[in-house]
Parts: structure tokens; C-alpha cells; sequence
């Protein structure tokens, strides 16, 4: 593919977006500072003239001077002004593809699209504006291309390296393929009416009635300048008991048509496929956002509980990767609501590999006992801090508020303890931990970034030692076990340091 | 899964490397009680109020007492670090009272670089620290040699790469 700018409406997203900000700034002058006669605001607003009309000069330079090309093995993002920029990062280094359809997107048949880049050095490569067909061609060009060799690390070898894996072909966006990658996919997972009934029961949308009827309430009030007294109200349509069980049915009703109302914008629009090499998630009823990543590049998969959650036997299904920022975090959950069952198989389906054991050991009781004989340094601490600073009123019942404290330390870690669960299964490290809201990951063994077991000189003394291993996301996760029985953090570190089983390796010349 | 054979590190750290480190403590002492000194002169020249001596005294007295242990704490360190390169792995173990063992495969590392100060270089000596993606690891002491050998060794081992997105 040529070099080539973005879409030409790339402009005009910008210019939306200095609009929208030109807009804020007038209401700030205008509403608020309107009467301030400080200098920096009689002279402020011709800085911010100025500020504005630079800004929307830059907007077709800006766009003249950026290009981005695609070749078989990596990306190229240029943009030469007076220096030049430039970025190429090879696909193997993308960690997914992150898809965003605003209003402004769906009018003009476009789609923004974030590369996800997890190193340091390279950044998030963002197409604000791209035409539909171009994100497909490119997210099936990022999925699907087996990974090649990143000459970044490999500097001795690079030129060799060149020549044998990247003849740079060019690659244009072929229809035909496009199609061919689209037929490919297999749909796993749309949410049916009963689980948007399950998701407002479960997530409590029908509480959220009650704020919006009110905000509701009050604007009629303002608007018609009556005010509507709830007994005034009962006595004169709420009279005989009958009349006030209808007002309560009904008020019930319009909690849960509102709930569920709300619940359907927000979970009814989900779409879970995948296809030999990729994962692709969509969802969005008035925006659309998408997620997908290539199988490979999954880090870890885990499974989130809350109190809640757990009564229902639902559970939240999250597949772990490197790159994006934390609001990345909400793209990618498997749909929230999904019963375990079906979140197993989902995940049996989507990533073979990682297979869900039931057989989980459980920490021996001896970790219980040293964990409540360890001191609590937050009671140590917080008791004579109860005594001597404790808050008007409360001052009396120091020691029962330090009670209180003590009994929610022993609680936790009683939870704690009762909750971990730990196996190792085929090349899967399966780690279960939580009190009320509990979380259990999957990693696989090649994606253990290193491991560390310590054990201090009690844990020493009872035989138990505790094992942290680093998964590599975004931030970088470290999964922390305490007190492990020692025999199996050994034979743990046994099973990683045969982790070359699974890793693929570069053909021996290239390396 | 299990009964699998774990090597145990083996290297050690050079035994001038205990030296070394309780040199370096005790010339960290020796500034810091210098710049403490030149402060009361100071105080003595311009006659500042009488606490300001109480507080370094105090600053004084502390010092001295940090700085017993850090003298014993050397020996210990030499003991009880151990490490170990394969072709696969770097394996560091530590501690003392806590022991703990790190377990990092070459492919996971993304940078290696020594380190030499002052007195490091009277006794021939380098540190050397390892990055990947989770933290950064140091080996405070290795002879010079030893240590650029083993630089090159990870460097090499690191280098044998896994396919980045296995």
C-alpha cells in the first residue's frame, strides 16, 4: 500500500472537536467570568482568539503532512512538517485492536480505530477517521498474519532478517478478502431476553428509576411551578387501600420497564465471535465499540465474581492483554452476565487451550493459623489512634469500634484463606483468590513473565512459602499466592522452568 | 507436573564484594556525618538557637546506630545471594530471614546493563541489573570479568527469541 493520508473527514472530526471546545470556552466566558474585570480576562480572551485561529489553521496542515502506510508485516505512521516523525510498528507488536463508532462515525459510514501497542517506546497508533472497509481489511491483516520477528530486539541479525521474512510486498485492501474473513467468523455469544432480565436483577438498573423520576419531578415542578406534596398526592388519588396497592404495583412496574429499559441500551447489543485466529467483540446500542485481538495475544483469562453475582452463579468473563489504557479495561469483559456454565464453555470455544479444571486444591490449615497469628499492623496502629483521636461522640466507645476493626481483620482473612484456590492443569496455572468478591485467573505457562517464591522464616518453620508471578498487562499484574504448601511453589517452579515445551521458537538460523 | 528436577543457583557473590559494601557504608556515614559537622559549625559561627545542636546531635546519634547493622547486613548478603544462568533462565535467590527465589526466562528480559562506581573500581568490580517487563533486577557485585561475561551471556540467551506472540 502507498503512502496514503487519512480520510479527508478526519478534518472535519478535528474541526468538531475545537468547535466543541470554542463552544465550552464561550459559555465559561460568557456565564461565569462575564463581570470579572481582572486583566487576565479583559486580555485573556484575545490570547484565546488567537489560541483558537492557530488551531484551526493546523487542522489541514496537520492532515497534509500525516500519512500512514501498511505493509505485509507492519505499519508506518509519518508525518513530516518541518522535521519528520516516524513510526513503524510491526503488527506482531499490536496487542489489539480497540474500535470505537460514535454518532459522528455512523453518519459518515467511517469507524475511529486504536492500535494498542504495549512497549514503551511505541505509542497507541489512532485512526480517528477511517473508512469501514479500510479498519477491516486492517484489523483482518492484524489478526490473521502470522507473527513476524521484530527486528527492534534483534539488532545484529536485522538486515539478515530482513531479507528472509519481509520482502515488503504491498499490500492493498482487497474486497474478496475482506468478505472471505468476514464468512469465516463463527457468532458464540448474543445475549438472548433472558439474559437481559438476568443483568437487571443482578446489576440493580432498577434502582436507578428512582433518581431519574425525580430529577423528572423536579423539572415538571420548576417548569409548571406547582409543588407536589407526596401526602397531598396520596390523600386525594390514594384513599382506600385498594387504590394505594395499584399506586405501589404500578410504581414497581415503572421501576422494572425502566430498569430493564436502561439494561437493554446497555447489554442487549453484544456480539461475541471468533474465528481460528482472532476474537472480536462488539457492543453498543447508540455507540458502538469494538475489541479484537488475536488468539496469540490473549495474556490471561479471568473469571470476577461479586457478592452478588456469586448468589446468582453469574460471572464476569475478562480476557487479560497487554496495551491500552485503563478504560480499556470495561472492553474487554466477555458479556457480564453470563452464568458460569456458559462462561466456561464460552471461553472453551474461544480459546481451547484454556481449559477451566474444577479440581482446585485449597490452602492447608496451617496457612489459617499462621495468618491469624500474624499480627494486623492496621488494628496495632488504628486502636491507640481510636483512643486518643477518635471523633467527637465516638471518643466512649473506642474499644468497641476496635473490636469491630479486629473482627473485620480475622474476617478477611479468614475469607482469605477459605477462598484461595490454586491448581496447575496440563499448561495452565489456575489461581482462585477473594473473600466476598472473588477472581480466578488463567494463565498459561508461556505467558508467565517470571515467577518468585519467597518464603519468610515462619512460613519457613510450618513448611509453606508464597509464589507471585507477573502477567504482562496493562498495568503489569502481578498475581501474589501466600502461603502455598513449599512442596508445590517447588514443583511449580519445576513446571515453569519446563516452559520451553510450549514456546514457539524462530527457525534456528534467524536467531 | 510434579517431581520435576529444580536446579538450585549456584554462583556466588566475589567475597571482596562484603568488603566493598561495608566501604561503601561506612563512607556514606562518614559524608553525611561531614555535612552534619560542617552544619554545626554553622550553628557554632552564627550562633543559631541552642536546639538546632540538639537535633543534630540526635541526627548524629542515629546515624551511628544505622550504620552498625548496615555493617553486619553485608556479610549476610554474600552468604546467603546465589544465581544462576542456563540457557533458558536467570535465577537469583536472596534473603536471609526471607528467602526468595526469582525465576526469569531469557526471552523475558529487555535490557541488561553494569554499573560501576568509584570504589567498585578499585576492587574490579561491576553491578549489574536485568529489566523486563514487570521490574528491574540488580546484582550489586560481580568481579569485572564475571560481570561482562555474564552480560554477554544474557544478552546472547535473550537474543535466542521466542516468536513474540507465541
Amino acid at each position: 500500500m502507498n503512502e496514503q493520508r487519512y480520510h479527508p473527514l478526519w478534518m472535519l472530526h478535528e474541526l468538531w472537536n475545537v468547535l466543541r471546545e470554542i463552544v465550552s470556552f464561550i459559555l465559561f466566558y460568557f456565564v461565569v467570568i462575564r463581570n470579572s474585570d481582572l486583566w487576565l480576562f479583559t486580555y485573556g480572551k484575545y490570547f484565546v482568539l488567537v489560541y483558537f485561529a492557530v488551531r484551526l489553521i493546523a487542522i489541514p496542515v496537520q492532515w497534509y503532512i500525516s500519512t500512514y502506510q501498511v505493509s505485509s508485516h507492519a505499519i508506518t505512521v509519518r508525518r513530516k512538517g518541518l522535521g519528520e516523525q516516524k513510526q513503524t510498528v510491526p503488527f506482531s507488536k499490536v496487542q489489539h485492536v480497540h474500535r470505537k463508532k460514535k454518532l459522528f462515525h455512523k453518519w459518515t459510514g467511517t469507524t475511529s480505530m486504536k492500535l494498542e501497542v504495549a512497549s514503551q517506546e511505541d505509542k497507541t497508533i489512532d485512526f480517528k477517521v477511517l473508512k469501514l472497509e479500510d479498519a477491516d481489511w486492517l484489523e483482518g491483516l492484524l489478526v490473521h498474519l502470522p507473527a513476524a520477528p521484530d527486528e527492534s530486539e534483534n539488532e545484529v541479525e536485522e538486515t539478515k532478517a530482513e531479507e528472509e521474512i519481509s520482502p515488503d510486498e504491498e499490500v492493498e485492501p482487497e474486497a474478496s478478502y475482506i468478505e472471505e474473513i468476514e464468512e469465516s467468523r463463527h457468532v458464540h455469544f448474543t445475549p438472548s431476553m433472558h439474559h437481559i432480565k438476568k443483568a437487571t436483577f443482578s446489576s440493580f438498573s432498577f434502582l436507578a428509576v428512582v433518581p431519574v423520576f425525580g430529577s423528572l419531578l423536579s423539572k415538571f415542578e420548576k417548569g409548571t411551578g406547582q409543588t407536589i406534596v407526596f401526602s397531598d398526592f396520596l390523600n386525594s388519588y390514594g384513599d382506600t387501600w385498594w387504590k394505594l396497592s395499584l399506586w405501589g404495583i404500578a410504581a414497581v412496574l415503572a421501576c422494572l420497564v425502566g430498569g430493564f429499559i436502561w439494561t437493554y441500551i446497555r447489554y442487549s447489543r453484544y456480539e461475541i465471535s471468533s474465528d481460528s485466529e482472532g476474537i472480536y467483540m462488539k457492543k453498543g446500542f447508540f455507540e458502538e465499540t469494538s475489541f479484537s485481538i488475536s488468539k496469540k495475544q490473549v495474556q490471561a483469562v479471568e473469571f470476577r465474581q461479586t457478592f452478588i453475582k456469586r448468589l446468582l452463579s453469574l460471572t464476569e468473563v475478562k480476557l487479560i492483554s497487554a496495551g491500552g489504557e485503563e478504560e480499556g479495561e470495561e472492553v474487554n469483559k466477555l458479556y457480564p452476565f453470563l452464568t458460569v456454565q456458559e462462561a466456561e464453555r464460552l471461553v472453551q470455544e474461544l480459546l481451547p487451550d484454556y481449559k477451566v479444571s474444577n479440581q482446585m486444591h485449597r490452602l492447608p490449615r496451617r496457612a489459617l493459623i499462621l495468618r491469624l497469628l500474624t499480627p494486623s499492623w492496621v488494628w496495632i496502629i488504628a486502636t491507640p489512634l481510636l483512643y486518643f483521636f477518635a471523633p467527637y461522640g465516638l471518643s466512649e466507645y473506642w474499644a468497641w469500634l476496635s473490636g469491630v476493626l479486629l473482627l473485620l481483620v480475622i474476617t478477611s482473612r479468614v475469607l482469605d484463606v477459605r477462598y484461595s484456590e490454586y491448581t496447575i492443569n496440563g499448561s495452565i496455572f489456575q489461581v482462585k483468590k477473594g473473600g466476598f468478591h472473588t477472581k480466578c485467573l488463567l494463565v498459561k505457562r508461556n505467558k508467565i513473565e517470571e515467577m518468585e517464591k519467597s518464603a519468610n522464616i515462619f512460613q519457613k518453620w510450618v513448611g509453606l512459602a508464597s509464589l507471585s508471578t507477573t502477567i504482562r498487562a496493562t498495568p503489569v499484574q502481578v498475581v501474589k499466592v501466600d502461603d502455598l504448601p513449599s512442596h508445590w511453589t517447588h514443583s511449580f517452579e519445576g513446571w515453569y522452568l519446563q516452559r520451553g515445551e510450549e514456546v514457539e521458537r524462530l527457525p534456528a538460523d534467524s536467531a | 507436573m510434579l517431581d520435576t528436577y529444580v536446579p538450585s543457583p549456584a554462583e556466588r557473590l566475589p567475597r571482596d564484594s562484603v568488603k566493598v559494601m561495608v566501604m561503601q557504608e561506612l563512607l556514606g556515614s562518614i559524608v553525611t556525618l561531614g555535612v552534619l559537622g560542617g552544619v554545626f559549625a554553622l550553628y557554632s559561627y552564627f550562633s543559631w538557637p541552642e536546639w538546632v545542636a540538639w537535633v543534630l546531635l540526635g541526627l548524629a546519634i542515629l546515624i551511628v546506630l544505622l550504620t552498625i547493622p548496615s555493617l553486619i547486613t553485608p556479610f549476610f548478603k554474600y552468604k546467603n545471594t546465589r544465581y544462576g544462568v542456563t540457557e533458558e533462565f536467570l535465577l537469583i535467590k536472596t534473603g536471609a530471614l526471607k528467602q526468595t527465589e526469582q525465576v526469569i526466562p531469557m526471552a523475558k528480559i529487555s535490557a541488561v546493563s553494569t554499573k560501576q562506581g568509584m570504589m567498585m573500581r578499585k576492587y574490579k568490580m561491576m553491578s549489574i541489573s536485568v529489566q523486563t517487563t514487570g521490574s528491574n533486577y540488580a546484582m550489586p557485585f560481580l568481579y569485572e570479568k564475571e560481570a561482562k561475561s555474564l552480560r554477554n551471556k544474557i544478552a546472547h540467551y535473550a537474543k535466542i527469541e521466542e516468536v513474540e506472540a507465541e
